[in-house]
């Protein structure tokens, strides 16, 4: 809590991440049927190349990036392609892969021959082979990310480990029991830019990932990590950069604008494995946690797993949730179909229950909570006032654009205006009239 | 697994974030009057009974006004926000003990009904509903609510501390009260509420304490009301303190200037609002003797504050400068 009324640009949400810091990964039950989602990434969805009725092994490609910003998608484990189906993905119709599981756990070859040294182009065609995207939730291919910039040489490294969600541990755990894979990570990006500054940003209360990951990157030059303050959203990217180089990503642009990179832990990880192991992304660390869930856990998945079968590892809930989501209680998206699986960008699985303060809607008292939090020093309630208006050049002017959806400005709204909505329904607004 | 976990529940497709605060508008308000009772609880004290009986009378009826309008302009009544408990119990407080009753209802009516309501409803009000109605009655009712009675049962009629050292003075004369007794509200007359300057402190911690209002607000008002008069008296640091604590200035700048309504949302306009508001207070008092002049101060600054927030529009995240906002669409028609 800000001891004072302030501008501050984050909230500092009851973060129950204590439900499950403390437990180290498990293996999540593998399923008998999973669900493979195309359009889980950013950009556009991938393409089967798997039909009916072929066997597929861990590790096989089932679906291949189609066009630039796109990623590959592979089986998490053997079997059988039950279907290809288009199905709901979060309020847009996706295709899905539905793969029956032999238990037989079959893998194919590595990506790659691993016993060659791959240089800087091949690293980066076998990361993008390997299916990776931010793991952090984003979901933005990462091989584009690693593209670089045009114009800008990129000279510094975000090693993102500021987990700022509510309830979700994935990333804890991994910079605790993983740390020196995240560091092999690192020194695999290192060589396909020479960067300069490594910052590994973590937040200040994560004490063991803190210890954990300077020894783990001590040997590598330039790089030091940074305690951040503990708050929300301290992870958003945006954010980071600021923090840490007092840099801002120029309106409309992307990191590497400014020469800088911002990538997850998890990522990293993947990029490990990828490069050093050969093998694609097909697993990831999900917290499943919530308050009245009997067993949270922090579970090693394959991805694809239904939700359903996380929910059943935790032992279930006696009490009718209000909100299954995916991912936090902040950014997530709420699940309404236990065919939603886990994807690469899945971190956790939050249970919700009871009003959490969701009390009516009352009229704006104009107290500037708004303002105060919004860490990229939006104007909500006006943005809200001229959507309520439809003038959304007004809107538009006001820098609805550049929103990032971090959800601060309905959180702490008193008067529990959902200001985010609006802002939503003003960016389409716009998005349209630009058309 | 056969049970479909999930096809079991009715979930609900909100949209993010899934989790709210804790803090309502209306638990702000109630704050407020809680730190309004500190003061308030000193005025009963110095001022006895008759001031429980006009927070009664003030907080009761500008609640019902606030009713009686929705109720007529059917409207969604809206007076368990305590919002309107705010306003009856600040301008009960900002009157004398000896004011009669009705200039009190005329006053909240007058807030109420024609600042609050027909200036838009809560949030929308240009102007502090209860600082208008305090001018209203100051310009129109003088002689009713400006019989300064000292504190006791004689209630014996007095003079202000201001009125020795308003008005181009520049020290202390002896019948200024002490410093101490101007703190304490010992022996002082004016308004019920704004005399004890000591539990007007209290109760601006307390709402700081509790986030509601933000110290700069109040603590630059006062002190560029300070400023002012200390350059003004050639570094009279006695007849500074002397202004500081004399009037209305504390009170208004702990429960007044830090309106949320009336004033500026963004941060910088917050800083040049309170401190408007301060320097027009020492103005007023250097050149007019004006008592009250702090509820003129803050009027003006009401008006002034629309502009201050255009002109402090913040610089947005990844721009180089503060974005234009092109004029409300239905001002233009």
């Amino acid at each position: 809590m800000s001891l004072i009324k302030r501008r501050r640009f984050h909230i500092q949400p009851q973060y129950n991440k204590s439900l499950t810091a403390n437990k180290a990964v498990e293996e999540a039950t593998v399923p008998d049927v999973l669900y493979f989602y195309l359009s889980t990434h950013v950009g556009k969805p991938a393409k089967p190349v798997v039909a009916q009725g072929d066997n597929v092994k861990i590790g096989t490609l089932i679906a291949k990036a189609e066009g630039e910003v796109s990623s590959n998608v592979h089986s998490s484990v053997s079997g059988e392609v039950l279907s290809i189906e288009n199905k709901d993905y979060f309020g847009k119709d996706s295709k899905c892969i539905v793969i029956k599981n032999n238990h037989l756990d079959e893998a194919e070859a590595p990506l790659y021959d691993i016993n060659t040294s791959p240089d800087a182009d091949e690293t980066v065609r076998i990361i993008r082979e390997a299916g990776i995207s931010g793991m952090g939730g984003a979901m933005f291919p990462t091989d584009v990310k690693l593209s670089g910039d045009e114009e800008t040489p990129i000279e510094t490294l975000i090693v993102n480990g500021a987990e700022c969600e509510p309830y979700a541990n994935s990333d804890y755990r991994l910079m605790i029991e993983n740390s020196e894979e995240i560091a092999e990570g690192i020194k695999i990006v290192t060589n396909i830019f020479p960067l300069k500054h490594i910052f590994v940003a973590i937040e200040d209360d994560a004490r063991a990932c803190i210890t954990a990951m300077q020894k783990s990157t001590d040997g590598i030059s330039g790089a030091r990590v940074v305690a951040l303050k503990t708050a929300y959203p301290q992870g958003a990217e945006q954010v980071l950069i600021k923090q840490i180089t007092g840099k801002e990503i120029p309106s409309g642009s992307q990191p590497p604008a400014i020469g800088t990179l911002v990538m997850n832990v998890g990522t990293l990880f993947s990029i490990y494995q990828a490069v050093a192991l050969g093998k694609p992304v097909t697993e990831r660390v999900v917290t499943v946690s919530g308050k009245k869930l009997k067993n949270p856990r922090n579970l090693r998945t394959r991805l694809g797993t239904p939700v359903d079968s996380l929910l059943h590892d935790c032992g279930g809930v006696d009490e009718t949730p209000r909100a299954v989501l995916h991912g936090g209680p902040m950014m997530g998206k709420a699940i309404t179909s236990g065919d939603i699986s886990v994807s690469a960008g899945t971190t956790a699985i939050t249970v919700l229950f009871g009003e959490d303060n969701k009390t009516d809607e009352m009229a704006c008292i104009r107290c500037s909570e708004c303002l105060f939090v919004c860490p990229v020093k939006l104007q909500p309630v006006l943005i809200h006032n001229a959507r309520l208006l439809k003038n959304y050049d007004k809107a538009n002017d006001l820098g609805a654009l550049d929103c990032i959806q971090c959800g601060n400005c309905t959180y702490i709204c008193p008067s529990k205006i959902d200001l985010l909505a609006s802002i939503r329904t003003a960016v389409s607004a716009i998005n349209e009239q630009e058309k | 697994m056969n049970t479909k976990l999930i096809h079991s529940f009715a979930l609900t497709n909100e949209p993010s974030p899934h989790i709210r605060s804790k803090r309502t508008s209306k638990g702000i308000m109630m704050h407020v009057l809680i730190a309004l009772c500190f003061p308030a609880a000193a005025a009963v004290y110095f001022f006895g009974y008759r001031v429980l009986l006009m927070l009664v009378v003030g907080i009761g009826s500008a609640m019902l006004f606030e009713w009686i309008y929705q109720k007529i302009r059917n409207k969604k009544t809206t007076v368990a926000d305590a919002s309107a408990a705010v306003t009856g119990m600040l301008l009960a407080l900002s009157l004398p003990v000896s004011a009669p009753l009705w200039t009190l209802v005329l006053g909240t009516a007058f807030a109420v009904i024609v600042v609050k309501q027909i200036g838009g409803g809560l949030g929308r009000n240009m102007f502090n509903p209860a600082v208008s109605a305090r001018v209203m009655l100051k310009v129109f009712f003088t002689p009713w609510i400006t019989n300064w009675v000292l504190p006791g049962v004689d209630a014996v009629s007095t003079a202000t501390p201001l009125e020795f050292i308003g008005h181009g003075a520049r020290t202390v004369s002896a019948e200024v009260p002490s410093l101490m007794n101007l703190f304490l509200g010992v022996d002082l007359g004016g308004n019920s509420g704004e005399t004890a300057k000591l539990m007007i402190l209290i109760g601006m911690l307390y709402l700081i304490f509790f986030r509601v209002i933000s110290p700069k607000i109040p603590l630059l008002c006062m002190g560029s009301t300070a400023l002012v008069m200390f350059l003004f008296s050639g570094f009279n640091i006695h007849f500074t303190a002397a202004h500081v604590l004399s009037g209305t200035l504390i009170f208004a700048a702990v429960f007044m200037v830090t309106d949320y309504s009336s004033g500026p949302i963004t941060a910088k306009g917050q800083t040049i609002f309170a401190i408007g508001c301060g320097v027009l207070t020492a103005f007023f008092r250097i050149v007019f003797n004006l008592p009250g002049g702090i509820g003129f101060a803050i009027i003006i600054m009401n008006m002034v504050a629309p502009w201050l927030d255009k002109q402090f529009t913040p610089r947005i995240y990844g721009h180089k400068k503060a974005l234009r906002v092109r004029g409300d669409r239905e001002k233009e028609k």
